[in-house]
């Protein structure tokens, strides 16, 4: 035997209510493809050129701060070439508009293979392998072996 | 070759798990409907997850080839072992008419909203931080030979990756990948939950109001908010979130009489959103208080509903229960954001709240939403004024789930403003498609049935009303 109903929703006023509700119902739902139409052609507009478009909301954060010194990371990840896999680096940051906190993070995206101690101004008190970033584009790989 | 070889294993490890959420919802027949398949698959993954854990946490290595043929195993297993239970109802509501043109017209465009959303994502050329520091790290590095290693967490260096995260999605990843997700698997299981996200919120809309056109249009909606747009979101927990909270919902919505999935499969369903991030414990808490409302509110004898209830609850509490466990004696402890005197912080902050209440109204009103939580207050506005209670319910659980995470900031370790802008336009990007689910739940009678006329609308079962029966506009009993 089923037990009491428990009403969830109320029925519609009338035919009337109803037909109004419905044709609300409708418009709402044209408005709303009309947005999904506009809005998918820009922005499909815009990944039609050859930059992809990152100003979303955390894109705008984080591409700005990661991408500040287009030129370093390539940098780096040209000196990997010259690192073994596993070998830990310091960074030598010589290029006084560069910040180090900024290379030390970037740099582990540029040298996954090797184990990124840590960047700084001066050389690294240890005897390690270094990659020494210095101003107008230069970087060269102090081996801690030679 | 690898591009293509990254696809199948992707295409294999989704279609296994959505096997093996097959065999547990006990669908009838072979439809392929995908919002079905997209439930099955929240499913799969909330069942082979946690087990595939456990394994790995006893000592087992799982390689690619235990794993796909484990899953193959598992498939098989549960559709025989549940052979003799009558498989539930067809997933069905009456249709509304629409005419077949609005129909394709509507699928189209939601489907170039997908496709334009899946070819940023191919284009963008760096991983966010915390996909690179802590959830794409801890999915390459935490399983070497295919067993699950957890002392490198441990390293002081990488307290940066907060240990202390649940651990459900790296090997959700490795499950759905078979194996070490190269970059680009990365972005296909990206796609794939986001995929998962959008048909189950349109699943959810027309079980709820039986249109084909409001379900594409939602779905659309869905693909041009922050969640799919912002591609920051690549390859972070948020998406796989959105896609098992909303996903449970659905299912939630899909146990309303006649039932279309067993309640223990929605159970494990909303227990496995708390394995996903530490934000899912709060949804997983919320998706079971509104599945013992929609049990509760549905056309069922007393003792039918105490025994639905149970169904629902138990397996959620034991999935949720286990992951709890589990994170907490394998992982170290790592320091929370209530680490210090968080009383103390939070009173002194308590006392002038309004710079909380400014950035967070900051975050919520910015014009990358488009005015999506301004239409959402509106909604709740209207539901709460003509008594839709399923609207209000799910909307409230999502205003719940904000809340819970605005209290965070008031306590939180480190500078509320700065913490709100690092974190909170993404917790609540992860809420948009229960949020648009609630908003279709609004809209659930309005649509007029065929062969029913204007006037046969039903009610939220779905069910015929019997008659007579008071479908007046009082809250339910919960």
């Amino acid at each position: 035997m089923n037990g009491p109903v428990v009403p969830l929703c109320s029925a519609p006023n009338g035919n009337g209510g109803n037909l109004a509700q419905e044709r609300l119902s409708l418009w709402l739902t044209a408005a709303l493809l009309a947005v999904v139409a506009a809005a998918t052609a820009a922005r499909g507009a815009r990944l039609l050129r050859p930059e992809v478009p990152l100003d979303a909301h955390g894109e705008r954060a984080w591409f700005s701060w990661a991408m500040r010194s287009p030129t370093a990371v390539p940098l780096l990840a040209r000196a990997a070439g010259e690192l073994r896999p596993g070998e830990a680096v310091w960074i030598s940051v010589l290029d006084p508009d560069l910040d180090p906190n900024w290379v030390r993070v970037m740099a582990t995206y540029a040298l996954p293979r090797q184990c990124v101690i840590g960047a700084g101004r001066a050389p690294f008190p240890l005897h390690l392998s270094r990659v020494e970033l210095g101003p107008g584009a230069h970087v060269r790989v102090v081996r801690r072996d030679g | 070759m690898t591009d293509s070889l990254d696809l199948l294993r992707l295409l294999t490890g989704a279609g296994l798990l959505i096997l093996i959420g097959r065999a547990a919802t006990r669908r009838v027949g072979f439809r392929l409907a995908p919002g079905e398949l997209a439930l099955d698959g929240a499913v799969g993954l909330s069942l082979a997850v946690p087990v595939a854990f456990g394994c790995l946490a006893l000592g087992v290595p799982l390689p690619p080839r235990v794993i796909a043929g484990a899953e193959a195993f598992s498939a098989v297993f549960l559709f025989l072992a549940l052979s003799r239970q009558r498989p539930p109802a067809e997933s069905h509501r009456a249709p509304v008419s629409e005419q077949r043109g609005l129909r394709s017209l509507s699928a189209l465009l939601s489907a170039a909203a997908f496709a334009v959303c899946v070819w940023k994502w191919a284009r963008v050329p760096l991983w966010s931080w915390d996909h690179y520091a802590i959830w794409g790290m801890k999915a390459r590095k935490l399983f070497p030979f295919s067993s699950l290693d957890l002392e490198i967490l441990r390293l002081p260096a990488l307290t940066v990756s907060n240990p202390q995260y649940p651990l459900g999605l790296p090997v959700a990843w490795r499950l759905l990948t078979l194996g070490e997700p190269s970059a680009r698997a990365f972005r296909g299981a990206h796609a794939l939950f986001g995929l998962g996200a959008l048909l189950a919120l349109r699943q959810g809309v027309r079980r709820a109001t039986g249109s084909d056109v409001l379900a594409n249009a939602l779905s659309g909606v869905l693909c041009l908010s922050p969640l799919f747009w912002d591609s920051e979101a690549l390859g972070l927990a948020e998406m796989p979130l959105a896609f098992l909270a909303v996903a449970a919902a659905a299912l939630l919505l899909e146990l309303r009489h006649p039932p279309a999935v067993p309640a223990w499969a929605a159970g494990a369903a909303i227990g496995f959103v708390s394995w996903i991030k530490q934000e899912g414990v709060v949804l997983t808490g919320l998706l079971l208080l509104l599945g013992a409302v929609v049990v509760v509110g549905s056309r069922r004898s007393p003792p039918d509903r105490r025994r639905l209830v149970a169904a629902l609850v138990l397996p959620a509490v034991v999935v949720a229960g286990a992951g709890w466990w589990l994170d907490r004696v394998l992982l170290p402890r790592g320091f929370g954001f209530f680490v210090g005197n968080w009383r103390e912080r939070g009173l002194a902050r308590l006392h002038d709240p309004l710079p909380i209440v400014r950035a967070l109204a900051r975050e919520l009103l910015s014009t990358d939403w488009l005015g999506f939580w301004i239409v959402m207050s509106i909604v709740f506005a209207v539901a709460l004024l003509r008594r839709r209670w399923p609207a209000v319910f799910v909307l409230s659980a999502v205003a719940a789930d904000l809340a819970a995470f605005a209290s965070v900031y008031v306590f939180t370790y480190l500078d509320p403003a700065e913490h709100i802008a690092s974190s909170f336009f993404r917790i609540a990007a992860a809420t948009v498609p229960l949020a648009l689910l609630g908003s279709a739940l609004l809209a659930e009678r309005c649509a007029p049935r065929e062969g029913a006329g204007s006037g046969g609308m039903r009610a939220s079962s779905g069910a015929p009303a019997s008659p007579g029966s008071p479908r007046s506009s009082a809250p339910p009993r919960a």
